[in-house]
């Protein structure tokens, strides 16, 4: 259903609050009963108010602009040597992701690194291709199935030292141009103290910019403090707000 | 003032009016915009409005055919 479409459909509406209200502003004149009058206002006034609830409608859909449309605006500026911050709510969490690599990765043909910390591989890989995500433009290091059953590399994601080890080895596989997506960088916080997340991000962030690779850094926002938030922000070269 | 005959044919008009073109109209608005891509956010601010828009039509509609039974049923010859 088009946004042209819903405009076209509540101007409608409004056409017909209007030709509603004169109608009965007509009636008004004409009858004299108590009883119908009162009734007839009544409907009439609201008719007026009707009109201007299809007014804020027009405006509401008229200035809309889909906030994908919005992401996606603010991810042309990603380049090779880009670090930007993805600070979300949970409730946007897997759809923003979704987009973001569907931009980067099928739109402008980034080769991606994913640092899967949040979920396991196996788990993301059903839901990009669910999401029409090229995923065979990714590789992945996962820190949520340690130990466990998985034929890509693993780290446990209080390592710091050796995650920061693996990333920089398999970016070497990676052709470029390409990106280290890193999901989440929030999560990492539960495994470690703030400061150590703090310097492993800002190493990261260096290396990365030097290797010619971007950085997406997701922070789920209700997995950390403002504080941590607003340092994160600060080493970034941009916070693509959800 | 007007004859009773007069008085139907008019509270018929505007209860057609709200009935068939008001109230159809918006429900297909609501179901459209259900089905529709845009921000949940914002399909519920419009939802919100566009349904007080069709409750109180609703209501238009039963005060109307209240008229109608009183005027139709009624011993006035005049309104």
């Amino acid at each position: 259903m088009s946004i042209e479409e819903l405009l076209s459909d509540v101007k409608e509406i409004r056409e017909m609050e209007v030709k509603a209200r004169d109608l009965y502003e007509a009636q008004l004149r004409r009858f004299s009963d108590t009883s119908i009058v009162k009734a007839l206002s009544e409907i009439s006034h609201d008719e007026e108010e009707h009109i201007q609830i299809a007014s804020e409608l027009i405006q509401v859909i008229e200035s809309y602009k889909p906030e994908d449309s919005i992401l996606k605006e603010a991810l042309t500026a990603f380049t090779e040597t880009s670090a930007f911050l993805l600070s979300l709510g949970i409730e946007n969490y897997q759809k923003t992701n979704r987009i973001t690599l569907k931009h980067l990765v099928n739109e402008r043909g980034f080769k991606c690194l994913y640092v899967a910390v949040n979920k396991p591989s196996s788990s993301l890989i059903e839901t990009f291709k669910a999401g029409d995500v090229n995923v065979d433009a990714l590789s992945f290091i996962d820190c949520s199935t340690v130990g466990g059953e998985t034929r890509r590399p693993t780290v446990s994601p209080e390592n710091l030292t050796e995650l920061s080890i693996a990333i920089s080895e398999l970016l070497k596989k990676v052709p470029e141009p390409r990106y280290v997506h890193l999901d989440s960088v929030s999560a990492l916080y539960i495994f470690n103290q703030n400061d150590r997340v703090e310097t492993f991000t800002h190493s990261l962030i260096r290396k990365l910019k030097a290797d010619k690779a971007g950085l997406i850094l997701v922070a789920v926002k209700n997995e950390m403090d403002e504080k941590a938030l607003y340092r994160l922000r600060s080493f970034c070269d941009k916070d693509l707000k959800q | 003032m007007v004859g009773r005959r007069e008085a139907i044919v008019m509270l018929v008009e505007g209860l057609q009016f709200e009935e068939i073109h008001v109230t159809n109209k918006v429900q297909m608005f609501l179901m459209k915009l259900r089905r529709s891509d845009i921000d949940e956010r914002v399909k519920a601010e419009i939802e919100k409005k566009a349904s007080h828009l069709l409750e109180e039509t609703l209501e238009h509609s039963k005060t109307l055919t209240e008229l109608l039974k009183e005027v139709a049923g009624g011993s006035q010859i005049e309104y």
